[in-house]
């Protein structure tokens, strides 16, 4: 675990926001700052604030990376790119490297990176362009030229995946589908292309609870159908980064200020750091923390990150009456 | 439910809800989308009609209530508000606002009692400064300069505006701006404040910050705050009462804890409780706890003087 703040270093042997070795690394990240554009005419570029500052990162194959940080401390902005959108897109000034697959996302395409690294964003609509659900899913691979009858394998593949593979769904328009389901169509679009990097920027924050149980679920169970699948999840779900992320990375003002297992960075002793950075945690660390604030303290501190553990863990301690 | 004040008993409501049915018209687009589904049990939906967005809702709402409005996406919850505002009118059934029938009842009047700030900022934000937008409402109720002025600055310091006052909305972040579309309703001086996802899009620092305005408003000016959202957590710290909707019909209307508690409910209603209540009931076999816990600074007390009972010697 590394925690970037010069009043509490923690030492750390290995930097946990570099990928263990012995695994390939899909995402590298070397060094990477950006600007946007100036669009007010009356300043240049120059006058932008940098929104990503020395991020440098891996991820591995079959690795699954969260990320987390507040309102506007530049989650999207490398979720973007980490697809080449920026800076090719956008324009703007970056320095420092993004490689996916090997491959420099500023000198490929962005069409050609499509292939290696999906995304899906947060907004339901913003995935779906009003087709039939199958033509949905199939229209990536139509602009890549997909022969039809492989364009059907995978069609039928990515639907499954997602849980939405029913023959009389198949050709039903998406318009009328729930936000949640509506997400699964989303990514199971980008994984007809067979992407071996997929990033998900708050794939859940429009839905309902149910509807983001379901979204989460798809996205757990994908990384057991495909265990090479390197993934990135924005999301501001403490209690799901437990369960699906093995690294997370807390971004602030642009830069990465913790790492570490999600853990350790929702460890009832960050809980007070976490929330003064404005990051939320998982209910049961909260709890965790108010419990070894009291009086008198507990005998040995109460750990539990999750609401399994705190319930297995309460339980071991003595009932109520039971000194008698 | 440690950190809410109490509620002043039995006035007069300020919103009164009797056997409300609503239905939105065919024409009207964001809502075709939905026609596919169908009502049972329900009077008279007619071919050309939607189904029904509200079916046979009943409620009040008292000066200084903090309530929350609970359910999936279409459950009914947006079109149950904009009926307390007057922007929608019951198809069957009726809705009086401050003791006026909303259907006989000005828009503009209607809106003065019970503001509305949308989920989305943008929505309602397009003048080129903060000020300018607090002070919108206020000018065309007609108050004079010095009222406005005065109505103004008093928001803008409640909200915590006073640094980004001249500068324009789209400039200053998403959290300000929520702030600046909350102080602009506030400015009207409404009886009750409808607040679709208020925290959507906000970190926790600013979740804090805005909830503690709102519970101000509420202790200072008796303002009634009707919560939409899907942050159970949220309604268990703040709410003192919960609305439990599904296909546009009321499912329960009660306390949250005791409403949370209720497995069943939950299930019928497509709701997660707070991991907090399902921890309480999970040890409630063992470790029995005093009913009412819903949040993990009120676990955390019971626990701890249950350790205290404990070391007396038990009960």
């Amino acid at each position: 675990m590394m925690v970037n703040t010069a009043a509490a270093p923690v030492a750390s042997t290995t930097p946990a926001h570099v990928a263990a070795p012995g695994n390939a690394a899909q995402i590298v990240v070397r060094d990477l700052s950006y600007r946007y554009p100036a669009f007010d005419p009356s300043q240049t570029d120059a006058d932008m604030p940098w929104v990503l500052q020395h991020i440098s990162l891996e991820v591995a194959a079959g690795e699954c990376l969260g990320i987390v940080g507040t309102t506007s401390s530049g989650k999207s902005t490398l979720c973007l790119a980490l697809t080449g959108l920026v800076p090719q897109q956008t324009g703007g000034t970056i320095r420092g490297e993004v490689h996916i697959l090997g491959r420099d996302t500023r000198r490929t395409s962005v069409a050609h990176l499509a292939s290696d690294v999906g995304i899906v964003f947060q907004d339901p609509e913003a995935n779906l362009l009003g087709l039939t659900i199958e033509d949905e899913v199939a229209f990536g691979m139509e602009n890549l030229g997909v022969p039809p009858d492989e364009m059907r394998e995978r069609v039928t593949w990515a639907l499954d995946a997602v849980g939405m593979g029913a023959a009389d769904l198949r050709q039903r328009s998406a318009t009328h589908l729930s936000g949640g389901q509506k997400q699964r169509v989303g990514i199971a679009a980008v994984l007809a292309m067979q992407p071996r990097v997929l990033v998900l920027d708050e794939p859940t924050a429009e839905l309902d609870p149910l509807g983001r149980q379901e979204v989460l679920q798809v996205v757990a169970d994908l990384r057991t159908r495909q265990p090479d699948l390197a993934v990135v999840l924005v999301e501001r779900d403490a209690t799901a980064l437990v369960r699906l992320a093995q690294r997370l990375l807390v971004l602030d003002a642009g830069q990465i200020v913790a790492s570490g297992s999600p853990h350790e960075l929702f460890a009832p002793q960050q809980a007070d750091a976490m929330l003064a950075r404005g990051i939320a945690i998982p209910e049961m660390a909260h709890l965790a923390a108010a419990l070894n604030r009291g009086t008198p303290p507990p005998p040995t501190p109460h750990t539990f990150v999750t609401l399994d553990d705190a319930i297995d863990s309460l339980r071991q301690r003595p009932r109520a009456g039971s000194v008698r | 439910m440690t950190e809410q004040r109490p509620t002043p008993p039995m006035a007069a409501p300020l919103l009164e809800v009797e056997h409300a049915w609503f239905h939105y018209p065919l024409d009207d687009a964001p809502q075709r989308r939905r026609a596919g589904r169908r009502t049972a049990g329900a009077p008279e939906a007619a071919a050309d009609t939607t189904p029904w967005a509200l079916r046979d809702v009943s409620l009040s709402v008292r000066p200084g209530e903090f309530l929350a409005l609970v359910g999936r996406n279409g459950s009914g919850k947006s079109t149950l508000a904009r009926c307390l505002n007057g922007l929608l009118r019951p198809t069957r059934g009726s809705v009086h606002s401050g003791g006026r029938d909303v259907r006989d009842t000005p828009v503009g009047l209607l809106a003065r009692e019970v503001g509305y700030v949308f989920q989305n900022p943008d929505h309602q934000l397009f003048l080129p400064s903060v000020r300018r937008e607090i002070a919108w409402g206020p000018t065309n109720l007609g108050l004079s300069d010095a009222e406005v002025t005065e109505t103004t600055s008093t928001m803008l310091h409640r909200f915590g505006l006073q640094e980004v006052a001249d500068r324009h909305p789209a400039l200053i972040g998403r959290g300000l701006r929520r702030m600046t579309a909350l102080a602009a309703v506030a400015a009207l001086r409404p009886r009750a404040l409808i607040l679709d996802e208020p925290t959507g899009g906000l970190d926790h620092r600013l979740t804090a910050n805005l909830l503690s305005i709102l519970h101000q408003e509420r202790v200072d000016e008796g303002t009634a705050l009707i919560l939409i959202t899907h942050d159970m957590a949220l309604v268990a710290q703040h709410a003192s009462r919960m609305l439990v909707l599904r296909d546009g019909a009321l499912l329960a209307d009660g306390p949250p804890d005791v409403l949370f508690d209720d497995a069943a409910l939950m299930e019928q209603a497509g709701l997660l409780p707070p991991e907090t209540v399902t921890l309480v009931r999970e040890l409630r076999p063992t470790h029995p706890l005093p009913p009412g816990i819903t949040t993990p600074d009120a676990f955390a007390a019971a626990w701890l003087s249950r350790g205290a009972a404990d070391e007396r010697g038990g009960e």
